[in-house]
């Protein structure tokens, strides 16, 4: 939304079957260069009906197959139905693209656990991250509803990550010399790239000095966010 | 004379049956001896078992040494009083004869027919017959009987005084109720062993009476055979005929059969019952938790809940049909009951409406989570149902069946996957934030009644030199409703705070902990 990244991102989805059907849903509404790619024939004749065009039928286990795909520098999400052909896929993904961005569902701790070994940089498991949100709707509902407002329901306030262009009006300053309020928005943190990726909140209480190139996460409503974003990039 | 006699003692029995007092005092007496559910039972549980005990103590005390003498009057006098008491009350209140009077009397109105005495008493004596021949009422009575000391034999009934104590154990009850379901299999081996018994004495009584000079008569005989057919076998009597050693030897073989029989009957007695006794022992620890969580279906997600649950100390209930996961449950170390969560039966038995928080359907098929929120919804209209299931229209008829949240596993994957795609950053540092696997958290604030906060404006507080950040405020839309909230972000300075406002706040644990430690403190300075 604030720069271009958004949309120029393209995305590989390995399987269309019931999962990823659900996965496409959800990545449809945020992105628009979607690949579809599953093993299953009648999967993707689905897919096409559905319109969707950048859908092919590859045999994952190929692996000329799947580099005729062109998958390199992309972002590769697998989710396979069947587990075990998803850590297969997300092994050979991983020998072939190097340079990409490699995400995958699991079922369980033990295929987490194997994906992580892999080297996938994202596991996202089914079952553990609905059973989170089921607990935290039991203990602290509050913050799931907030959470909720945040993340899923689409009423203008957002959570973004805004990289600090070169010579923009926050070069120099520290956290505490920018008042974010003004601006209508809340600053939650910042990860810095000299400092590794490591991400240092807000509430740490450390008067961090903006440099360019610096990632700050802000919170706040959508035209807020647009005008603050075309302060920093103006100022540069 | 008789008509003035029926008259006198009907109109008796109408004033007790519209006396309030007399119902009451009849009422609080049965609570105490007979209600399980009634608090002050469990204190006349104890009282009653440490008289037993100290009685039964003089008692045994007492054949070797002299007990003092304030201690025989206590054990003469006042137990027995306390054991009469407690005796005819029991009986009192086992029946009301007012309520067959009064049901004769007007059955005789009704028909016209002359008013019977015999009829009544046979009635009333029936009624309270039901109750002397049941066997804790004989106990009961045989209990009183050793106060009557000239008779020495009548010492050996203090033990019923111990048998008594079983009237206020539970779990001795159950002990008997187990045995009760065997009552055809276990008269079945008494009748046996006792016909053995007897063959066995008579041969040996005709083989060696004459001969062996330990048995003298057919009580020796009888005390020989049920020594050897139980394997005790003292050996205080042996046969030294060579027919005496042949019965000796057929005895012990189906003595040995016989208590093998009877050993397996108790024991699969006990297995047969062990789902049962498990589900009471769960039942009675689950009765005594607030705010419990059920949990319907011990699936992927149902064993994920359940950890995450007890690792933030929540109260629940696994709740799951499946023998293989109720097993798996038990071994996870959960309370869990083996039960229909579809029927409003199981759910009604947890007290659904008075202590039951939440119902989590996340069974594997969607059409049984429907089923259990329409079951608890139709049951408890404030109850939370979070459900789950596989497909939006699924989902749309769960929110019409009454379920709060809707859980969709692979939207939520595909959901997570999106925001990661997009934000990587802010993606882990929200990750970081929910699964408080780092120091920061968000955590949420009530605002109480007389704290600081209460009455103040947003700005009043310096949340940043607090090192906490304000993300949002709830505050309530409906007064009374305490789930219902609008969401405030990022609020502006000059935003009232009031009583029962949640403040959404982000920042590392230290810090919320002192916010919170201060802000309860403040409440009791007010109170003062």
């Amino acid at each position: 939304m604030f720069d271009t990244k958004n949309s120029n991102l393209e995305i590989v989805l390995f399987g269309y079957g019931t999962t990823g059907t659900k996965i496409y849903e959800m990545l449809s509404t945020n992105f628009s260069k979607i690949k579809v790619v599953d093993s299953d024939e009648k999967h993707i004749e689905r897919a096409k009906e559905e319109g969707i065009v950048t859908s092919y039928f590859v045999d994952i286990t190929n692996d000329s197959e799947l580099e005729e795909l062109g998958i390199d520098k992309k972002i590769l999400f697998c989710a396979m139905d069947e587990m075990s052909l998803n850590i297969f896929l997300a092994l050979s993904l991983k020998s072939i693209a190097k340079e990409s961005t490699l995400l995958s569902i699991s079922t369980s701790a033990e295929n987490t656990r194997k994906l992580k070994f892999i080297g996938v940089d994202k596991v996202i498991d089914i079952y553990e991250s609905s059973a989170n949100r089921i607990v935290d709707i039991i203990t602290r509902p509050a913050v799931t509803r907030v959470m909720d407002e945040i993340i899923y329901a689409d009423n203008g306030i957002s959570i973004e990550e805004i990289e600090i262009p070169p010579n923009s009006f926050l070069e120099d300053k520290c956290v505490q010399d920018v008042n974010f309020k003004e601006f209508g928005l809340i600053l939650i943190g910042i990860s810095d790239k000299e400092l590794g990726e490591d991400f240092i909140f807000v509430s740490r209480g450390i008067n961090h000095k903006f440099d360019a190139g610096d990632i700050l996460v802000v919170m706040g409503e959508t035209p807020a966010l647009e005008e603050f974003y075309k302060k920093l990039t103006e100022s540069g | 004379m008789k008509q003035f006699l029926i008259r006198q003692i009907v109109s008796f029995a109408y004033l007790l049956e519209s006396a309030p007092r007399y119902q009451r005092v009849k009422r609080f007496f049965n609570d105490l001896l007979n209600n399980d559910d009634y608090p002050y039972k469990k204190y006349f549980d104890l009282f009653m078992i440490f008289v037993i005990i100290s009685s039964v103590s003089i008692l045994v005390i007492d054949v070797h040494e002299h007990v003092s003498y304030w201690l025989d009057f206590y054990d003469l006098y006042i137990v027995t009083t306390i054991f009469v008491v407690e005796y005819l009350l029991r009986l009192w209140v086992h029946s009301d004869i007012h309520k067959v009077i009064i049901a004769h009397y007007e059955e005789s109105q009704f028909f016209e027919k002359p008013f019977s005495f015999k009829k009544v008493f046979r009635q009333i004596a029936q009624d309270k017959w039901a109750y002397i021949s049941s066997p804790a009422a004989i106990i009961d009575l045989i209990a009183i009987l050793p106060s009557y000391r000239e008779i020495r034999v009548l010492r050996v009934f203090v033990l019923f005084r111990a048998f008594k104590m079983l009237r206020y154990s539970r779990s001795l009850l159950q002990f008997f109720d187990i045995l009760r379901n065997k009552k055809v299999e276990l008269y079945t081996l008494l009748t046996l062993l006792s016909f053995f018994t007897l063959v066995a004495s008579i041969m040996i009584y005709v083989f060696e009476g004459g001969k062996n000079p330990e048995i003298e008569n057919l009580f020796d005989a009888v005390y020989w055979a049920l020594v050897t057919i139980t394997t005790v076998g003292y050996g205080d009597i042996s046969p030294i005929t060579t027919e005496g050693r042949a019965v000796a030897m057929l005895v012990i073989l189906t003595g040995i059969g016989a208590i093998s029989f009877l050993t397996s009957i108790i024991v699969s007695a006990f297995s047969e019952k062990l789902p049962e006794i498990k589900e009471t022992r769960v039942m009675n620890q689950i009765a005594k938790k607030r705010d419990l969580n059920l949990i319907c279906g011990y699936g992927k997600i149902g064993q994920l809940v359940a950890r995450k649950l007890k690792e933030s100390r929540r109260n629940f209930l696994v709740i799951e049909s499946d023998p293989d996961k109720v097993q798996k449950a038990e071994l996870d170390g959960y309370d869990v009951l083996m039960a229909d969560a579809t029927k409003s039966d199981t759910l009604l038995r947890l007290k659904l409406n008075e202590n039951v928080r939440s119902v989590i359907c996340v069974t594997h098929n969607d059409i049984i989570n429907v089923f259990i929120t329409i079951n608890a919804r139709s049951l408890s209209k404030d109850v939370e149902i979070i459900a789950r299931c596989s497909d939006q229209s699924i989902a749309k008829k769960l929110r019409l069946a009454g379920a709060n949240h809707v859980i969709i596993p692979e939207e939520i994957a595909g959901m997570l996957g999106s925001v990661y795609i997009g934000q990587p950053v802010a993606f882990e540092a929200l990750q970081a934030i929910i699964t408080q696997k780092r120091t920061a958290r968000i955590d949420e604030v009530e605002v109480k009644l007389g704290s600081f906060l209460d009455g103040a404006k947003v700005g009043d507080f310096d949340f940043s030199a607090n090192k906490l950040v304000l993300l949002a405020l709830l505050k309530r839309l409906d007064v009374k409703d305490k789930s219902s909230h609008y969401v405030i972000f990022n609020p502006p300075e000059d935003t009232m705070l009031k009583a029962g406002d949640i403040l959404v706040i982000l920042g590392y644990s230290v810090s919320i902990a002192d916010f919170k430690g201060r802000l309860e403190q403040s409440v009791r300075y007010k109170k003062q």
